[in-house]
């Protein structure tokens, strides 16, 4: 009884967008390069979210190491690029 | 009134005996009590919960305030302590929304149970009954901590053992089993440390958490099937003794009653399914429901209610909601997942009695069905913990069979009498709960004589006809369950990640994870470009401007692109708008991936791109004549690149506010200037092929152009606004998107 009541309930409220949300996971799962590869599509909605998030995880990080170290670069050589540009000005 | 009585004597003796209390707190057992003070404090509001609850709860206490007090403290420190511990775990996953609310039932809960526990065990201790009901009845308290460990229920547990190892001083009834009952709560101090600690990481790593919560969900059953085993060995030493000692199993049964609807009150809040007793305490907890938080009492109402219908998953989930409704989302899953968790951890046994819950009809065995499981789950968990927990597990499982046995046949019509008569000896519990018992114990009594004489035999063959298919859809419900709750689980870790997702549905968070996940690509590959290319074009710079023809700069075009980075993320993102023929620069990386672009486009976007870019000599130079029109156009937003850069310095922080300024300026005279060198260059240069791509690039960046402006505005908005109208704009968010990092 319970688990018929539970399973109209999840059909109803889950169905409309089971396909959707399938799409959308197999697309998520095509823009993680460990599940990229996986040809089958047999990974679990579970699965795609976790490396989605560790991905997304790890990106973070990329981008923060990234920003850092730009910024570093930045700082190093804003002189001589400050240098380089006045000296082409005065051309 | 004489159970009061009873425990003022023990109180007495307790101060009399307060020294002799006191060395044992000396003892192991006690030392994880200090260890958890810490927690207390932390959560400094539940002692205080704890305590005033305490003492409006207690009215004995109040008479022997000097005794209570102290025992009372240092019990409700522990359940605190445990309490805090979960609430720690609750915090971390529910961003501690729940401290609070959840801190308060559950202090009010340990209050009562420490009571219930004092007298309980008082009671049977004052019963002087004989060593070997101590050595059961206390390895089965043992039992239970060393079970709970993996579980934050541990503390409670464990200073239930503390408790029940001063009162076997105290009567220097079990002084053997006093020590090995300490050496457990040494295991279960270290276990629980370990536990405590695995709880800490689950945040940040879901894996583990679920883990942890599948270890609490274990230990739930274990526990309450010791608790029980213990209750069930105390009705069988009374029913043993004829029922002669009546007030010996009223306490027994009466107050394991009790103490098992803390537990199941405090497991409720705990978010442990806690379905198995629910029958069973319907009536403690309604005589409680006075006193105790409603929230509990709800909750333990409500698995009742929903264990008639399905099963304990579905309890555990109902329950939990009264408690807070705000850690369902996290906790929810958890919560299913535990006791997904404990129908697969107690195994066969547990399944036949499974069977026999959804079988039995709500009003009859109420108190038998939890005694019954209770007994199989002990069965099932006796062989856990020797696996976990090798000697004194082997004891364990020796004690726990030698208790289940028996039991079977009399806990469960002596669960009957005791409470029918507990009922009866606690006149100041409410009607209530005498009618229920009444009604609970009778009705069952019958069945429970027939059943209990092979509840293991009898079960499986009584339900099998009934219940195969309805366990095949538990399980199916149940994998189903636990599968989307992951789902949703990672679900809210994703909705963590991706900034400013308001989302509800599924379907748009997916979305949302899509592109964001898109953007954050783009964006580590234009930084990993611009971060590993920024440095190249620095050393180069002067031999750029030799270059003329398009094709030689190909292999510099690299380069342009790493100035255009460079720049833009030196001189801000205005630099970027501003000549928005850095565009194509910054759009071909993508385009290309980490290689360069082929050169016939490729040199002119470099050319173009470091035309853009602050360095329009450059760019002049290196493509000469027919970039001149575009040169004096260009000049008057790139001559602005300088000022904007001595201006805003290359602090990367708080140039939002700047940049829309210059954005805006920037944005009115370079769009049409950019259009018209573009269109002038096309018709200019001899290589018009190679040009053509690259206009038309800046064309339509300059149409994407106008993107970035608002996007800077709104930093918040960045990543939402603009990808997938061209790589460029994209690119353009991807910059913003820094910028906004940056603030």
């Amino acid at each position: 009884m319970s688990s018929r009541r539970s399973r109209s309930r999840q059909s109803g409220s889950s169905r409309i967008t089971d396909d959707q949300i399938n799409d959308l996971v197999s697309k998520l799962q095509q823009l993680l390069p460990e599940l990229r590869n996986s040809l089958s599509d047999k990974v679990s909605a579970a699965k795609v979210l976790q490396e989605t998030c560790n991905y997304i995880r790890s990106l973070h990080r990329e981008v923060d190491d990234l920003s850092e170290r730009l910024s570093e670069l930045l700082e190093t050589t804003d002189s001589a690029q400050a240098a380089i540009i006045r000296s082409l000005l005065m051309q | 009134m004489p159970l009061f009585e009873l425990y003022r004597m023990t109180k007495e003796r307790l101060d009399s005996a307060k020294n002799n209390n006191s060395s044992p707190s000396n003892d192991p057992s006690f030392q994880p009590e200090n260890d958890f003070v810490e927690l207390v404090w932390e959560s400094g509001q539940i002692l205080m919960q704890g305590q005033s609850s305490k003492a409006r709860k207690s009215p004995t206490s109040t008479s022997l305030p000097s005794q209570c007090v102290p025992s009372h403290t240092t019990k409700t420190r522990d359940r605190d302590i445990g309490n805090g511990t979960k609430i720690g775990k609750f915090g971390t996953v529910d961003s501690s929304l729940n401290e609070i609310p959840m801190s308060v039932p559950s202090g009010e809960m340990g209050l009562n149970q420490d009571d219930d526990m004092v007298r309980w065990l008082n009671y049977s201790v004052d019963e002087s009954l004989q060593h070997e009901y101590c050595s059961d009845f206390l390895p089965e308290l043992s039992g239970v901590t060393r079970n709970e460990l993996s579980s934050q229920n541990n503390f409670p547990s464990f200073d239930k053992s503390s408790s029940s190892n001063q009162f076997a001083r105290e009567f220097n009834t079990v002084s053997v089993h006093n020590d090995v009952s300490l050496d457990r709560g040494n295991l279960s101090k270290i276990s629980s440390v370990g536990g405590g600690e695995d709880t800490r990481p689950k945040n940040s790593a879901s894996q583990l958490y679920t883990s942890s919560s599948q270890q609490c969900q274990t230990s739930f059953p274990y526990f309450r099937s010791r608790v029980s085993d213990s209750t069930g060995s105390n009705m069988k030493n009374s029913a043993e003794n004829a029922m002669a000692g009546g007030s010996n199993p009223v306490s027994g049964g009466s107050l394991s009653g009790v103490k098992i609807q803390k537990q199941d009150q405090k497991m409720s809040s705990n978010k442990s399914g806690f379905m198995n007793f629910s029958h069973f305490t319907r009536p403690v907890a309604l005589v409680k429901a006075n006193l105790q938080n409603l929230g509990s009492m709800s909750g333990s109402g409500l698995s009742r209610i929903e264990r008639m219908g399905s099963k304990d998953k579905s309890s555990v989930a109902s329950s939990s909601i009264p408690v807070d409704p705000t850690p369902i989302h996290s906790s929810g899953g958890l919560r299913k997942e535990v006791s997904s968790q404990c129908q697969p951890v107690p195994g066969p046994s547990k399944v036949d009695v499974k069977p026999l819950d959804v079988k039995l009809p709500e009003q009859a065995a109420a108190a038998e069905q939890p005694e019954v499981r209770c007994q199989e789950d002990a069965c099932n968990n006796d062989k856990r913990p020797s696996q976990n927990l090798g000697e004194s597990a082997t004891k364990e499982l020796l004690d726990g069979e030698k208790t289940a046995e028996p039991v079977v046949t009399s806990s469960s019509v002596c669960s009957g009498n005791s409470v029918e008569r507990a009922s009866d000896d606690h006149p100041t519990h409410n009607l209530k709960r005498k009618h229920h018992d009444n009604e609970d114990s009778e009705c069952p009594s019958e069945d429970v004589e027939e059943e209990s004489v092979g509840v293991k035999k009898a079960v499986p063959s009584r339900v099998s006809s009934g219940s195969k298919r309805s366990r095949a859809a538990e399980v199916h419900n149940l994998s189903e369950r636990r599968r989307r709750d992951r789902i949703n689980e990672k679900m809210r870790a994703l909705q963590e990640l991706i900034p400013n997702c308001n989302k509800v549905d599924k379907a748009s968070m997916l979305d949302e994870a899509i592109e964001y996940l898109k953007t954050l690509q783009l964006q580590v590959q234009i930084m990993s470009m611009g971060a590993g290319l920024y440095m190249p074009p620095m050393m180069f710079q002067p031999g750029m401007q030799h270059l003329h023809p398009a094709a030689h700069m190909a292999p510099y075009c690299p380069m342009g692109m790493g100035m255009g980075m460079g720049v833009g993320f030196g001189m801000g993102m205005p630099d970027m708008n501003g000549s928005s023929s850095c565009y194509p620069v910054v759009q071909v990386p993508p385009m290309h991936g980490a290689h360069f672009p082929s050169p016939s486009v490729s040199g002119p976007a470099a050319m173009q791109g470091m035309a853009g870019s602050n360095f329009p000599l450059f760019g002049l130079h290196g493509q000469g004549h027919p970039m001149s029109m575009a040169h004096t156009s260009l000049l008057t937003p790139l001559s602005r690149g300088p000022i904007m850069k001595s201006a805003m310095g290359l602090a990367a922080c708080g140039m939002v506010g700047p940049m829309d300024n210059l954005d805006a300026a920037t944005a009115s005279t370079s769009k049409d200037q950019v259009q018209n060198p573009n269109s002038q260059v096309m018709q200019n240069t001899g290589t018009s092929s190679s040009v053509n791509p690259t206009s038309g690039q800046c064309q339509t960046t300059n149409e994407g152009f106008a993107q970035p402006t608002g996007v800077q505005e709104d930093c918040q908005a960045a990543e939402v606004n603009g990808h997938g109208t061209f790589n460029s704009s994209s690119k353009n968010d991807d910059e913003s998107n820094r910028q906004a990092c940056y603030d």
